[in-house]
């Protein structure tokens, strides 16, 4: 499936539920925590995820440059451009789209090794946010940091929604209180999080 | 079966009662060998007649010859010049196995250009050369073959290198001894390629002393006993080896600090001397540990250890390099060259596969894994999981 716009890195490993993509530790301009990213699978369907996790392993060589005094600016980058050590962006999986049809279930296959993983176009964002269903992707996992992942996406999402972003925040807000009903201490977390991160709605109005 | 743990642990009583007398024998020798470099320490030209006495006496003497410098003089760490390319190379490969389907062997050469004084990343660089059915006049290609053939590897691609970098001072280095090694050849055809193998690297030394590249073999570690070889020649009974056990590390250590390099020396031996003029091997020792004395021998062609400027701006750097590992002295450019060349063993296993691929798309039928190779891999016990 072709593709233009930004390329976050190539798919590692997957499953149905989530994929891992490395890409180089330099690649500045790499998306963030909270950000809608999207592999594809054969010619018709794209996966999207949420980034919620991103880690960079060490190995011998880094912890010995590691206890020294001073590291010298061209050991640093030899290390970031040259050795192999990927930066490791973990994806929670939230839906898919066949042709134009957007779906918040999970996929019918995971996405294959080495296939390319893209950003989505703020166009790809807002339409693929404009209902909530894959919220509870996201709230299921406990392993997951919920209340940062959500206040992290909401305020990277709500821009691609325009002059609807605030109606979409206070929407996406109210779904959240919903959800989380019946688990006050998630909620409070969460809205804490929305808080900090949405100053103007304080996770409401 | 299992090691023999129980008789392992008596013979290992023994050793370590055995090394514990050896020892303090070895100490004592020191001792002594530390007294007669301390007292010929200026006695240079004498030294130097000796060494040339013996070696007459003997021709597989193989020794230190003083240069200019004292012997027991420490030269200190000169300043690092402000900008310069350092260039590392280093090889491993995949050996011919007779076990395996098909003959053939794989050398990876990887090299670092440093730019000292910048903010740059490094250029990294690999050569990966595969030699599919070769044979030699008296049958397959040796290990011992495929080693000298990386080494020289190695240094062709520092005198490639070396002719492509801009800035300067052009410092190249290569793990281990400067001189080719050739020794373990016996056979004709493999003299007849060694010979023509240590051509060909001559002529890189003469690359690199063309761009004027202060090169130099760098040795971690070492067990040589050069110098100790010569204080036996000034004691007068080289052939009764009165200081054996003792190295030139055991006894500089002491004397060198942290950040010091030796006296730079001449090599006296029979395989050195095909290193002539500008060629000459010439090392000195250079202690990089900064805690605990810790000793590297560092060889250099004569054009670099008869230049004042080449030989500080190689012993500067060294030292530079050899502290950006933390703990772990050993030069940097080194290290990554290492990493970069090394064919880890899953490589080794899609080289091999590669091949028996491109065979068969030919209709070539590759041969057949030997009955012990196969063997060997069959799958260990596996844990009943119910």
């Amino acid at each position: 499936m072709k593709e233009q716009g930004y390329k976050v890195g190539y798919l590692l490993r997957s499953s149905i539920t989530g994929f891992v993509v490395g890409t180089k530790v330099t690649e500045e301009e790499a998306p963030t925590f909270g950000a809608l990213v999207k592999a594809p699978f054969g010619d018709s369907i794209w996966i999207y995820g949420l980034i919620h996790e991103m880690h960079v392993d060490d190995d011998g060589t880094v912890l010995q440059i590691a206890t020294t005094d001073a590291i010298a600016d061209a050991v640093i980058a030899d290390n970031r451009k040259n050795r192999t050590v990927p930066l490791e962006i973990s994806v929670l999986t939230v839906g898919f789209r066949r042709a134009d049809a957007i779906s918040h279930l999970l996929p019918p296959r995971a996405p294959l090794s080495l296939d390319v993983v893209w950003r989505c176009t703020d166009e790809e964002v807002s339409q693929f946010t404009e209902r909530f269903g894959y919220f509870r992707h996201i709230l299921r996992n406990q392993d997951l940091p919920v209340a940062e992942l959500l206040a992290a996406h909401l305020q990277l999402t709500g821009p691609a929604h325009g002059a609807g972003e605030a109606e979409w925040r206070r929407a996406a807000s109210q779904e959240i209180i919903t959800l989380l009903r019946d688990d006050y201490q998630t909620l409070m977390q969460v809205l804490g999080a929305l808080g900090d991160a949405l100053p103007r709605t304080g996770g409401g109005k | 079966m299992p090691v023999d743990y129980l008789g392992l642990r008596q013979q290992a009583k023994e050793a370590a009662g055995k090394a514990g007398a050896e020892l303090e024998l070895v100490k004592l020798r020191r001792a002594e060998a530390g007294a007669l470099l301390s007292q010929h320490a200026n006695n240079l030209e004498d030294i130097r007649n000796k060494v040339r006495a013996a070696a007459a006496a003997d021709p597989r003497l193989r020794c230190a010859i003083p240069t200019t410098e004292p012997l027991d003089q420490p030269q200190p760490e000169p300043a690092v010049p402000e900008t310069f390319t350092l260039i590392a190379s280093d090889g491993s490969q995949i050996n011919p196995n007779n076990h395996e389907p098909m003959h053939y062997f794989l050398i990876n050469l990887g090299a670092i250009e440093f730019l000292g004084g910048t903010n740059a990343a490094p250029k990294v660089h690999t050569r990966t050369d595969l030699h599919f059915a070769e044979y030699t006049t008296s049958g397959s290609v040796t290990e011992e073959q495929v080693n000298l053939k990386r080494d020289k590897g190695e240094r062709l691609l520092l005198a490639e290198l070396a002719a492509q970098a801009s800035g300067s001072p052009i410092i190249t280095l290569n793990d281990g001894p400067l001189e080719l090694w050739g020794d373990k050849l016996t056979n004709t055809s493999e003299s007849q390629s060694f010979s023509e193998d240590l051509a060909e690297y001559l002529l890189a030394l003469d690359e690199l002393h063309k761009v004027g590249s202060a090169t130099a073999g760098y040795v971690d570690k070492p067990r040589a006993d050069l110098l100790v070889r010569m204080l036996e020649v000034v004691h007068g009974s080289p052939a009764g080896r009165p200081f054996r056990g003792v190295t030139d590390a055991m006894l500089l250590k002491n004397i060198l600090g942290f950040g010091e390099r030796s006296a730079v020396f001449a090599v006296q031996s029979q395989s050195a001397a095909r290193y002539t003029e500008h060629r000459a091997l010439h090392f000195f020792y250079l202690n990089v540990g900064r805690v605990t004395p810790w000793l590297a021998r560092v060889e250099t062609p004569a054009w670099v250890a008869g230049d004042k400027q080449q030989l500080d701006s190689l012993h500067a750097v060294l030292v530079e390099q050899t502290k950006i590992l933390g703990a772990h002295a050993y030069p940097y450019v080194l290290h990554r060259a290492h990493e970069i060349a090394l064919v880890k063993f899953e490589e080794h296993e899609q080289v091999s596969n590669m091949l028996i691929s491109e065979m068969r798309d030919l209709g070539i039928q590759p041969g057949e894994l030997s009955q012990k190779a196969a063997a060997k891999r069959m799958r260990g016990r596996r844990r009943h999981n119910p």
